[in-house]
């Protein structure tokens, strides 16, 4: 069975029957009146005939013939043909003439029976009691010409009928729809990250306008138990930046002091732990901060190639005192619309990841592909298996606990790429991995 | 270092109190406000060598602050701080008039290092000489050249940039993000020690022929380049 899942859909099969309805309607209309028109003929055809002749009273064939030289004179009978044969077969009198042989009762006539001035009638035969024939013929011309007015009064009038009915669900389908697409839109913007965006609403207080307010208010619960998350984990690397802070700064001034081992060496090492978790608060209110899409406003047309350039020749150093190499893919003039700082922060860590986790030789590259531009990054390492690649982009998804970091360098990027509703992919570079960041050319 | 002259506007007390410990410490005089009215005040009646100045402040932002400062006339190198995660605010502070921004809480040392910086910067006259003359060191940022001693010196690009900054703070302590700022014009966190790099290819050049090293390594802080 066809499934009607789209609104279309549901629209198209709905018109459809209504019209299959609607001629099948008309039709059984057509055919009732056109029953009852002729019923009423025949009804008449039938008085006509007994008046003439009544059932049970036996009338001198002589008298009936005048009787019938008569009413084909009269007037109001004018439309009425009469023919009167005797038991011999002789016809006596009448005003038409029917030419072949009939069944006694009611029959139809037609052009084929060439009686003139008649094109469609009805016609009654009777056996008398004296067993002449007695026949009765009826016009129903008028009757067929009303019959083409009626059907043209029925197409009009069942047409715009249906016409209206298709356009009523024609409209009512692109109302429904562009709500529903009004939905649509603010859930992909707010999957995209901006947090901000509600579903119109237009004050009607119709259904679709308290499904709006449901959705905008549950959008708010979401976005306050979101805030309030958010605030928390701000709040607690604000909060403990503090005293790291503070701290560092006393293990600092002890460490300018020249302390005799090992008091010195511990107080170097604990500087180092707590700027890794000075570094580790740092970078994920960053990612934070990437995250609720406020930078998009300051978004403007940014020039991939130049970003790629100055990172390559940042990092060239790096890769070739490690006795590596850095090799640039050059590429034309690429153009995207971003944030040039953010850009380039998430080629730094993909180049200084390339850097730690591959074999020195590390190649950038930049990519027009029409819809879409790419930053590549890629090494010579390990690579990560195609099971472990989500891991890696995920907060303190970190893949090897033995080697330092905190695990958000990727997480940034990838955050970096949301924003510019851009993704991030992890690929086999055989071998190595090949990490590209793609963002649409807008 | 030179001794600065410094006012504090903040208006959290606890912040403010350990601000100005801590330039105190550094052996600057610093004054602290709590919301903008008080720092007008205190701008007007006493010449200050640097502002460091909370964006968000109660009443007055430290935008609006800012914009009325220079609206007056009023020049003095104004460091804005801002909340962490709120870097989108960096240039509207700038645009207001902002000479340097950095996010709360930030190293003293870094925050001593960009005052002094700040404060060096205000004592150039920019019109006189396109020259900068360090120690042995002549330098000319237009002319992309580098005497020692009157020997022209072949640099690379980035080595080049790296000792005009230096050059240009000479006495002063550069820290590695000011440099990555001014040096490479990116606003980005390294993450791996791209400064420390570059400073060893710059002194690799420097020291070629066995001349001293011109440029000290402050622990834990950045570079400084002998003024002497």
């Amino acid at each position: 069975m066809m499934r009607l899942r789209s609104l279309r859909a549901l629209t198209g099969a709905f018109v459809a029957v209504f019209l299959l309805v609607t001629i099948g309607a008309a039709l059984a209309v057509h055919q009732r009146t056109q029953a009852t028109i002729r019923a009423l003929v025949d009804a008449r055809l039938a008085a006509e005939s007994r008046a003439l002749a009544p059932d049970g009273v036996m009338l001198p064939i002589a008298v009936l013939a005048a009787r019938i030289e008569m009413l084909a004179r009269a007037r109001e009978t004018g439309d009425l043909g009469f023919e009167l044969i005797d038991r011999d077969g002789t016809r006596r009198a009448g005003n038409v003439r029917v030419r072949r042989t009939l069944p006694t009762g009611f029959s139809t006539l037609g052009r084929g029976d060439a009686i003139a001035g008649l094109t469609h009638g009805r016609v009654l035969v009777r056996r008398l009691a004296d067993g002449a024939t007695l026949v009765t013929v009826g016009e129903t011309e008028p009757i067929d010409d009303y019959d083409r007015a009626r059907v043209r009064i029925y197409a009009i009038g069942f047409g715009a009928i249906a016409l209206l009915v298709a356009a009523a669900a024609i409209v009512l389908m692109r109302a429904i729809r562009r709500r529903m697409i009004d939905i649509d839109d603010a859930a992909r913007a707010i999957m995209a990250g901006d947090l901000s965006r509600r579903v119109p609403v237009d004050g009607s207080g119709s259904e679709f306008e308290r499904t709006a307010v449901t959705i905008n208010r549950m959008l708010d619960r979401i976005g306050e138990l979101m805030a309030a998350t958010a605030e928390t984990s701000s709040a607690i690397a604000h909060e403990l930046r503090t005293p790291l802070t503070r701290l560092r700064n006393r293990l600092a001034m002890l460490a300018r002091d020249d302390l005799a081992p090992p008091a010195g060496v511990e107080v170097e090492a604990a500087l180092g732990d707590v700027d890794v978790a000075l570094g580790t608060f740092a970078a994920l209110l960053r990612i934070a901060e990437v995250e609720n899409g406020a930078r998009r406003a300051g978004f403007s047309r940014v020039r991939l190639d130049r970003i790629a350039r100055d990172a390559a020749d940042m990092m060239r150093p790096l890769a070739e005192d490690a006795g590596g190499s850095l090799t640039l893919e050059a590429a034309s003039a690429v153009t995207v619309t971003g944030d040039a700082q953010l850009l380039m922060q998430a080629l730094l860590n993909l180049i200084d990841n390339a850097l730690k986790y591959g074999d020195g030789a590390v190649r950038v590259a930049v990519r027009d592909e029409g819809a879409q531009a790419s930053l590549v990054v890629e090494d010579r390492g390990a690579g990560i298996a195609p099971d472990q690649r989500a891991v890696a982009l995920r907060r303190f998804g970190r893949l090897d606990q033995e080697r330092p970091g905190h695990g958000l360098g990727l997480a940034l990027v990838d955050a970096v790429a949301r924003l510019h509703h851009g993704a991030v992919t992890l690929d086999d570079a055989q071998p190595g991995l090949r990490v590209v960041l793609s963002v649409p050319m807008r | 270092m030179t001794s600065l002259s410094l006012l504090i506007v903040e208006d959290d007390a606890v912040l403010r109190d350990q601000l100005q410990q801590q330039l105190t410490a550094f052996g600057h005089t610093a004054v602290a406000a709590g919301d903008a009215q008080r720092a007008m005040e205190a701008i007007a009646n006493h010449r200050f060598d640097a502002v460091v100045l909370d964006r968000m402040l109660p009443g007055l932002d430290g935008v609006t602050l800012l914009e009325r400062m220079r609206a007056a006339d009023l020049h003095v190198p104004v460091l804005m701080l801002t909340a962490l995660g709120q870097s989108s605010e960096k240039v509207e502070g700038l645009n207001a008039g902002a000479d340097d921004y950095a996010v709360k809480p930030i190293d003293p040392e870094e925050l001593n290092a960009r005052l002094q910086a700040l404060a060096r910067a205000r004592g150039w006259a920019p019109t006189a000489s396109d020259t900068l003359t360090v120690g042995e060191f002549t330098i000319s940022p237009t002319r992309h050249r580098v005497w020692r001693n009157g020997v022209s010196l072949d640099l690379p690009r980035t080595e080049f940039k790296l000792i005009t900054e230096l050059a240009r703070h000479a006495g002063t302590v550069m820290t590695r993000s000011m440099l990555i700022e001014r040096v490479w014009h990116y606003d980005v966190e390294p993450t791996t020690n791209i400064v420390d790099a570059y400073i060893r290819r710059l002194r690799v050049h420097l020291t070629a022929d066995g001349a001293i090293d011109p440029i000290v390594t402050v622990r834990g802080v950045g570079y400084m380049m002998r003024d002497d």
